[in-house]
């Protein structure tokens, strides 16, 4: 029987030493991600949201075991990626691809697009002859949409959607489980991002792929994701699945419901209504607040908020919430962000 | 950016670099001389009236005439074959010391980027001790260890150079590191290795061949300044330096005979600069896109 | 509030000088700001929307070569010399941008970069030149102006310095503010709150402004009028709600149907194939005819004229005629 669950993270943490000149300042870190567990299922895109310097790259990073994690687990298909060596990570590594948020930086600028697609072949010994690597290298060049007449150019003579192609084929030309998707389509103009959105749906069917979705972007997560982790500073504070609670706007953190409120709606006719704005700025990450990190900028903060974690709490089957006082987001918050989601769904429904 | 991005389309980086180069009057000068003195160095056996050790007693010091059109020196040798003979030797000193230094100097350079930490500590301070001695000096105290002798003297120049590729080097290896091209050979399971030769060496090749056209002209000067001072290449070679050295003495009664030597170091030096500037301009418009 | 056009472009075309060639990047646009208007200017990278931005104060490279007029308040600023237009620039009309650090000088505290405002153009003051400055960070809502008059702009947050690059373009009172990208760097919930500063500021002001952005986002909650922009031409102009609700331009509906409402089970998302073109030899006619689905003889021949679809709402669309 094949298990369900294809990557299990159990309370990852790591901090980066502020080094300040020759010598390492004892005692400073920055709490880049700190203590989170999550389960990805097989088969499911995952959606990871937050603002900038919340966490979710180095939490992309560490799946992948791109960085040593400062504590924790990360199971891979039950495989304890931190404790294997190096060339057993190798050889893992054939079954996990990455794409970054930057096209143009991803590619080495001075290697062709075949040579580009070919290393991964030549590394996992993928391929037996020169002819048989040209034709795999071809086939996902179909797969991404783009031909042999790219074979022979560098990334520089590519738009940044075709860019963006190229470090998706280089993702998956090896078959992989698993593609985690560092801002994927942030760099790119709207009717792109809608191609590579289409793109990465398309090939999550035919390759039956687990995607990490990480992006800030709440319009792209609604319509990419099937659950959704949402972080901050660090901390994963709500999880949720995406057609039935988040696109419906059942969400029960403060956090999570003023990062939607504060998206800009595209729907014209929401203009000027259920305004609300949350105070403040991101908090350092390197001092993070005790309690609950979001108290400073809550405004329902109490007491208990500032003086302890929140536990984390299922307050419906699969549905986590980091907070003291979900109900208190329930009776406050939610009721706008549902009427927000629903005119929304109108607006695409072409309903008015 | 996108018109510049339009622009390229179609066009590799080495044939941009070579469009922009060609448009620099200055470059191409420099290029077409060094072609000239390449050639010169090729054919010097054909086009040299004498050979350049063959003496001519009776004909000591004689000025500039049709017989000799650069004059001769103290034992009858003609010196324009000496001169352009004398091109053989400087350039195989430039070239090969810039070799053998860049080979050192980026190795080094690639894993103190690369690795950082301890390993680049004890790197990087090695580099600051050469770096504090002027290039002269630290090769004038290296050839006094190992003996006089042209090749011994391309030994100390290559030692008192490979500092600053080494440096440059490992400065382009940090910032090329953070590039997400590197995370993402990384990702696919690329060893160590492969990284620094394949990924990051190539993406740092255009500073180091600007730096080697700046070197070559370096090396031909201390080259030449070991040989004046008698640590260099030995009479009878036919060593630009050596001339120079040689030359002093007469300086008074046969200026003809450290005017062309040293013409021929300065148009040979100037050369490379000239190149190494149109180079550097001609590569670094594409960094900044 | 003044009644009547603040701005006027009228035909503005903009050819860069490259290597290869002339670049037409900007293609005869013509439109008008009014007193108190937000515009926003939208489009994909490319567009020009930018370069339109940068016409106004005439702010382009040296390899640009600019026709057409841009009347401010009835006089063309391409006609003006430099030491008029000094006086426009940072006063009459200010410009903030997407990454407000490489705008601010960072060797020096943001206070003095302020008060350099009020000294190099004169401005009359009723207090000190320093009490000025401080009032002006609290109308941006900076926390705690006092102290932050003598921060250095990297000791600053991204959305903290772009209120003190909007303090800056504050100081000369102008009646034009144009906002390339403001928010594009920043979170959402910190845009948020920019957002509304602009918004605020503008009835306090009386300012009109020029949004230039790539977000249909920022557009529905900012603008009151839009136009679509598509490789130097103006695709579709009109008010906000008309275009947002009715687009008329095949483009302007593909990018708004490109957006990612609803989610991936329930549909697709629409595609606009092929890519932007070369504007050194851009297609004739109607510059979207090759990426458009319902392209007629016409369009690769004929640069469209504007059809009137309702007050104010116009398309550039050979389709439309008579339709």
């Amino acid at each position: 029987m094949v298990r369900s669950d294809l990557v299990v993270v159990e309370d990852l943490k790591k901090y980066f030493p502020i080094r300040t000149g020759l010598f390492k300042a004892k005692g400073s870190f920055v709490h880049a991600v700190d203590g989170v567990s999550l389960i990805i299922k097989r088969g499911e895109t995952f959606g990871l949201a937050g603002e900038s310097g919340c966490g979710k790259s180095t939490f992309a990073r560490l799946l992948l075991r791109l960085i040593e994690p400062t504590g924790g687990k990360v199971l891979f298909d039950e495989v304890d990626i931190f404790s294997l060596s190096k060339r057993e990570l190798k050889k893992i590594r054939r079954r996990m691809g990455i794409v970054f948020q930057d096209p143009k930086s991803s590619l080495n600028p001075r290697m062709t697009i075949y040579n580009i697609l070919k290393r991964p072949l030549e590394i996992h010994g993928l391929g037996s002859s020169k002819e048989e690597k040209l034709n795999m290298v071809l086939e996902i060049l179909e797969k991404v949409g783009l031909g042999e007449e790219h074979l022979n150019r560098y990334p520089h003579e590519l738009s940044g959607g075709q860019q963006q192609r190229v470090s998706i084929a280089r993702a998956i030309i090896t078959k992989p489980d698993f593609v985690a998707l560092d801002e994927p389509t942030s760099a790119l103009d709207i009717s792109v991002q809608a191609q590579i959105l289409n793109l990465l749906v398309k090939l999550q069917r035919e390759f039956k792929l687990t995607y990490l979705f990480i992006t800030h972007n709440l319009m792209v997560m609604q319509y990419v994701s099937d659950r959704v982790g949402i972080m901050y500073l660090g901390k994963v504070v709500e999880v949720l699945n995406t057609r039935e609670e988040l696109n419906m706007g059942r969400v029960y953190h403060p956090y999570t419901a003023f990062l939607m409120l504060s998206t800009p709606a595209v729907d014209i006719r929401e203009r000027g209504r259920n305004k609300i704005i949350v105070p403040g700025e991101v908090p350092s990450p390197i001092n993070p607040p005790s309690g609950c990190r979001f108290h400073p900028r809550c405004p329902f903060a109490k007491e208990e908020c500032r003086r302890k974690e929140p536990p984390v709490t299922e307050i419906r089957k699969g549905h986590y919430v980091a907070c003291h006082f979900p109900s208190v987001t329930e009776e406050k918050l939610t009721p706008y962000v549902e009427e927000r989601m629903e005119s929304i769904r109108k607006l695409w429904r072409g309903e008015s | 950016m996108t018109e510049e991005k339009r622009r390229t389309v179609g066009v590799s980086m080495w044939k941009l670099t070579w469009r922009r180069f060609r448009k620099n009057k200055l470059a191409m000068t420099g290029l077409v001389m060094l072609l000239i003195i390449v050639a010169i160095s090729a054919l010097a056996p054909l086009i040299a009236p004498y050979s350049p050790i063959e003496q001519h007693l009776e004909d000591r010091l004689q000025p500039p005439s049709p017989k000799y059109l650069f004059g001769t020196d103290e034992l009858g040798r003609d010196i324009l074959s000496r001169v352009l003979y004398g091109s053989r030797i400087a350039l195989r000193v430039g070239v090969l010391v810039a070799l053998i230094s860049a080979a050192i100097g980026v190795t080094l350079g690639l894993i103190s980027g690369y690795y950082g930490g301890i390993i680049d500590e004890v790197i990087m301070r090695i580099v600051d001790i050469v770096w504090s001695f002027p290039s002269l000096i630290l090769a004038l105290a290296i050839v006094s260890i190992l003996g006089p002798g042209l090749i011994n003297a391309m030994v100390a120049i290559a030692l008192t150079m490979w500092a600053s590729y080494a440096r440059i080097v490992r400065g382009e290896t940090l910032s090329v590191r953070e590039e997400l091209y590197i995370e993402a050979a990384r990702a696919i399971g690329e060893s160590d290795i492969r990284i620094l030769f394949s990924y990051i060496l190539p993406n740092v090749m255009s500073s180091i061949l600007v730096l080697i056209t700046y070197n070559i002209p370096s090396a031909i000067i201390i080259a030449a300044s070991l040989s004046f001072l008698g640590l260099g290449a030995q009479p009878p070679t036919p060593d630009w330096g050596l001339m120079l050295s040689t030359a002093r003495t007469y300086l008074t009664i046969a200026p003809w005979y450290s005017i062309f030597p040293g013409v021929a170091i300065m148009i040979t030096v100037l050369s490379f600069n000239f190149i190494g500037d149109g180079l550097r301009d001609a590569i670094q418009p594409e960094r900044v896109s | 509030m003044r009644n009547g056009t603040l701005l006027k472009i009228e035909d503005l075309y903009v050819n860069f000088k490259t290597d290869e060639g002339i670049a037409k990047v900007i293609d005869g646009v013509s439109l008008d700001i009014k007193y108190g208007e937000v515009l926003a200017l939208m489009g994909e990278t490319g567009c020009g929307k930018s370069t339109v931005a940068k016409s106004i104060l005439r702010l382009l490279p040296k390899n640009a070569e600019v026709r057409g007029k841009i009347l401010f308040k009835g006089t063309n600023i391409l006609d003006l010399p430099e030491s008029e237009l000094r006086k426009i620039r940072g006063k009459e009309i200010g410009m903030i941008f997407q990454d407000p650090l490489t705008a601010l000088n960072p060797v020096f505290i943001v206070g003095n970069q302020i008060s350099e405002m009020f000294k190099i153009h004169k401005l009359r003051i009723k207090r000190t030149i320093l009490d000025e400055v401080i009032e002006l960070l609290k109308n941006v809502r900076i926390p705690d102006p006092q102290r932050r008059y003598y921060s250095y702009p990297f000791e600053l947050s991204g959305g903290m310095r772009q209120r003190a690059m909007i303090a800056m373009m504050l100081a000369g009172r102008p009646s034009l503010l144009i906002a390339d990208e403001p928010t594009s760097a920043l979170d959402v919930t910190i845009q948020a709150q920019i957002l509304k500063l602009i918004m605020d500021l503008r009835n306090d002001y009386n300012m009109s402004i020029l949004l230039i952005t790539h977000d249909p986002g920022v557009v529905a909650e900012m603008a009151d009028r839009i136009a679509i922009m598509y490789a130097g031409q103006i695709a579709e102009i009109g008010p906000v709600r008309d275009i947002f609700l009715n687009p008329q331009h095949p483009y302007t509906k593909g990018l708004l149907r490109a957006l990612p409402l609803g989610h991936k089970e329930e549909r697709e998302l629409e595609n606009i194939p092929g890519r932007v073109p070369n504007l050194i030899e851009p297609p004739p006619g109607c510059r979207f005819h090759p990426r458009c689905p319902h392209a007629i003889e016409k369009c690769k021949k004929e640069k469209p004229k504007p059809v009137v679809v309702s007050n104010e709402h116009f398309v550039f669309c050979h389709l439309l005629r008579g339709g």
